[in-house]
């Protein structure tokens, strides 16, 4: 094996990376409220830029409008919020109907919201646009841009696509190919069928090799990496191939330095951020991506530690370390330092390279940058946490009474914050009262009473009091089983009782009307 | 390390102890910690300053934030002092050797995310506790 | 080291606990506090710790002391005013302050301590 071999083998995974910054980028989400029947009942800006509609006119609409026809049928709409009733949550992914008429791929999540008493009172979608990674103009861009032929094929062996290197490689146009046999263009046929075969089976293959024959006669070796594909409802309907040309290689060992200019610009044309590392740390190449991502220049990077780019010098030497040991690493998180401050979370895959001796003389590394992917999940995951908050408001139902009630189940991070919020609440309101109610809580256990006695402990360091209303009977049972004593603590059955116990707390009553007529 | 912040002082008298509190509130609001999590880390550091002072006499605390995935600060509280004898024992509430409540060193687990302790009769305490930022 | 303050209002004591004392101070005010009581013959004690930032255990056992002396000079004791991330921290923290009247500001202190004083006096 040669250098400028390996430096082309790893440069090509940059190429499949590319395909998979692809189909992972996640761009935008939306946050809607429903009523019971599936009708809009709030929207935000994400909404607005997904869907298209403005918040005025899909208010009250039903939520099928986000669906085309084929969505529609079979009642799945139905079945959708059926399944998040039942479950108290339903996830899944498909097309969705842009106002303008436009499908788009989106991950949605439906979650029911009940009332204390357990009555559904709506649903919250969470929507996430994934039509970026849907999209056929820029997959079809991505795709003709690959160096390396690329295919797709459907489960009879048809060719369904293909791009214009593999137009080059068998010699044939896109016209020719589409609707043929895979197999045909291969010396060994049989070999070709087992190999897309199995990727239907296993869901992929790597390095497969085989001998692809151009039109004039000549024979390609090469190597194919391949993975199934799904329509919108998940099922598989192809494979998606992609061949490495490694005769191209045998070449490049025969004529290195037209090998040398040839990696060259396979990896300038990598999107991903590619460095080589010497054995010392130090950087002794790096692509355009590199220059782009660090914002410092080729000359300005050779030659400096590679680890001082990063947050971290000491992770990221470590990283490198664990390359020249272990031979490679895969999906390293590092966050790179730009020249202007700015910070971007990066993974990277690397592995080593050798020269002609096969000696081990540096350490090849491409990086993905996750940073846009990473802040969507952040803000998705602050907008899940806003819901949850927004499923425990704590209202002040007097003058000196908050009311609480709590709905699901009640996991220690959930009931950490739910007592942070009664309490600064009850600070806030100046009331001396709270009531708690439990009716919407399914279970408790050890570690949830745990909890809510302390908070009512907490509570009651503050200068008020927790009435625990709307035990019900299968709850009493288990306090009682687990041996937890809330005695001293004011129980009632249902909130109504507990706001009676709270106003003669504050030494106030409740009078009928027409008493109060009688007594004048 | 990526240090947004560090630093370390002597615990060598009464008044150390409320030093100690107002170097680590600092470390903890530039962090970003919430108003409860930066009580939490304060009382914690206040519990060991004090034992640190109360049973070894003198010692020294550190601080710095770490990165690992999350952002999170850590304390490092270090003595050389008598040493604690039975380390599960002093971690029950209620123990004591003195004349406190027990409780510092059971509530000081309970109120951070992460508690090491290291000690060796006759050599030294050293306590390592940490708090990530919660997301 | 600054000294607290002990302000008396008809026969109760008011104290703003300052916001980070040190030990020596929190021992002091144990001291001022039951001095303060005889002298002025006080029925009740409101202790304001609504500027108090930490409460760690050595705090939490003096007050808990200092409520049960006063208590054994005859006198009443309210904790006034805690904040509700000191609150949350405290019981972490595993201290209750068992059997101490609280209330949610000296307003309300002061209502709860007269009602009882005058319950005492109306009593004997
Ligand atoms: N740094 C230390 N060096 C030696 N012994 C220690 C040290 N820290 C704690 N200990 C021992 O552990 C015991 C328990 O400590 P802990 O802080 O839990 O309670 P405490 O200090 O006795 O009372 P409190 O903290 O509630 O006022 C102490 O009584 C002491 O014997
Ligand atoms: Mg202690």
């Amino acid at each position: 094996m040669t250098t400028q071999s390996d430096a082309k083998s790893s440069s090509i995974m940059g190429s499949e990376e590319s395909f998979r910054l692809l189909v992972d980028s996640v761009t935008d989400y939306a946050i809607i409220m429903l009523d019971p029947n599936g009708h809009i009942a709030s929207w935000n800006a994400g909404a607005e830029k997904i869907f298209g509609y403005q918040y005025d006119e899909i208010l009250g609409k039903h939520y099928s409008c986000f669906y085309s026809g084929e969505s529609l049928s079979d009642g799945l709409l139905e079945k959708k919020l059926k399944l998040a009733a039942e479950n108290g949550r339903f996830e899944n992914e498909g097309w969705n109907r842009h106002k303008a008429g436009s499908r788009f791929w989106a991950n949605t999540i439906i979650s029911s919201l009940r009332d204390p008493l357990g009555n559904l009172i709506g649903f919250a979608i969470i929507a996430r646009d994934f039509s970026e990674r849907k999209s056929a103009d820029y997959a079809r861009s991505l795709i003709e841009a690959s160096l390396d032929p690329l295919v797709t094929i459907s489960p009879d062996g048809k060719i369904t696509d293909v791009n214009g290197a593999t137009e080059s490689i068998t010699g044939r146009s896109r016209t020719e190919l589409i609707g043929t046999d895979f197999c045909e263009y291969f010396t060994v046929p049989e070999q070709a069928r087992e190999g897309y075969q199995a990727v239907f089976r296993d869901g992929q293959v790597r390095d497969y090799p085989l001998e692809l024959r151009n039109v004039d006669g000549r024979v390609f070796s090469v190597l194919y990496n391949a993975s199934v594909y799904r329509d919108e409802n998940g099922a598989v309907i192809g494979v998606f191939a992609a061949a490495r040309d490694i005769s191209e290689r045998k070449l490049a060992d025969e004529a290195l330095k037209r090998a040398t200019a040839y990696t060259r610009s396979l990896i300038e044309a990598s999107l991903d951020p590619l460095v080589t590392i010497a054995p010392d740390g130090k950087i002794t190449d790096v692509n355009g991506a590199t220059e782009s991502i660090t914002g410092r220049s080729r000359s300005e990077l050779i030659g400096t530690d590679f680890s001082e780019y990063f947050t971290d010098p000491e992770k990221a030497r470590k990283g490198y370390q664990q390359v020249f040991r272990e031979g490679m690493v895969r999906d390293y998180p590092l966050e790179l330092r730009r020249a202007n401050g700015r910070v971007t979370s990066v993974l990277y895959n690397a592995s080593v390279y050798r020269d002609e001796s096969g000696e081990v003389v540096g350490v090849f590394a491409a990086a993905r940058d996750i940073t846009e992917r990473k802040l969507t999940e952040e803000r998705i995951r602050q907008q899940s946490r806003e819901i949850l908050d927004l499923s425990t408001p704590v209202m002040q139902v007097w003058q000196g009474v908050v009311a609480v009630p709590l709905i699901g189940t009640l996991d220690s991070q959930r009931t950490q914050q739910f007592m942070e919020r009664l309490l600064e609440r009850i600070v806030e309101t100046n009331s001396p009262v709270a009531l708690v109610d439990i009716m919407g809580v399914p279970t408790i256990d050890t570690q949830t009473a745990q909890h809510l006695i302390e908070t009512i402990s907490a509570v009651r360091l503050l200068g008020a009091q927790v009435v625990l209303t709307g035990v019900r009977p299968a709850i009493a049972q288990t306090l009682v089983h687990l041996g937890i004593d809330l005695s001293g603590i004011t129980t009632r059955s249902s909130l109504a009782a507990g706001l009676l116990v709270a106003l003669d707390l504050l030494k106030l009553q409740v009078v009928r009307k027409s008493d109060n007529h009688l007594g004048d | 390390m990526n240090m947004l912040c560090h630093g370390e002082m002597p615990i060598d008298t009464e008044n150390d102890i409320v030093m100690a509190r107002k170097s680590v509130r600092e470390a903890a609001v530039s962090l970003g910690f919430g108003v409860t999590d930066v009580t939490r880390i304060v009382t914690a550091a206040s519990e060991l300053t004090r034992n640190i002072y109360v049973y070894a006499g003198s010692g020294i605390m550190r601080w710095q934030s770490i990165n690992e995935n999350n952002l999170g600060l850590e304390l490092v509280f270090e003595d050389h002092g008598p040493g604690i004898t039975d380390i599960t024992l002093a971690m029950e509430p209620g123990y004591t050797t003195g004349k406190g409540l027990g409780m510092g060193l059971p509530g000081t687990k309970r109120l951070m995310d992460e508690m090491e302790i290291m000690s060796e009769i006759g050599k030294g305490t050293t306590i390592c506790i940490r708090k990530w930022l919660r997301r | 080291m600054a000294t607290v303050s002990v302000i008396k209002i008809r026969d109760i004591l008011l104290v703003a606990v300052p916001s980070d004392p040190d030990d020596f101070t929190v021992s002091e005010l144990q001291d001022q506090v039951l001095d303060a009581l005889q002298r002025y013959n006080a029925k009740g004690l409101i202790l304001d710790i609504s500027t108090v930032e930490t409460v760690d255990s050595f705090f939490a056992r003096t007050i808990s002391e200092t409520v049960k002396m006063v208590a054994l000079m005859g006198g009443l004791t309210v904790l006034s005013g805690m904040r509700a991330c000191v609150a949350v921290t405290t019981v972490q923290l595993g201290l209750s302050f068992d059997k101490t009247l609280t209330a949610l500001d000296v307003d309300r202190a002061m209502d709860m301590l007269s009602a009882a004083i005058d319950s005492m006096e109306t009593g004997l």
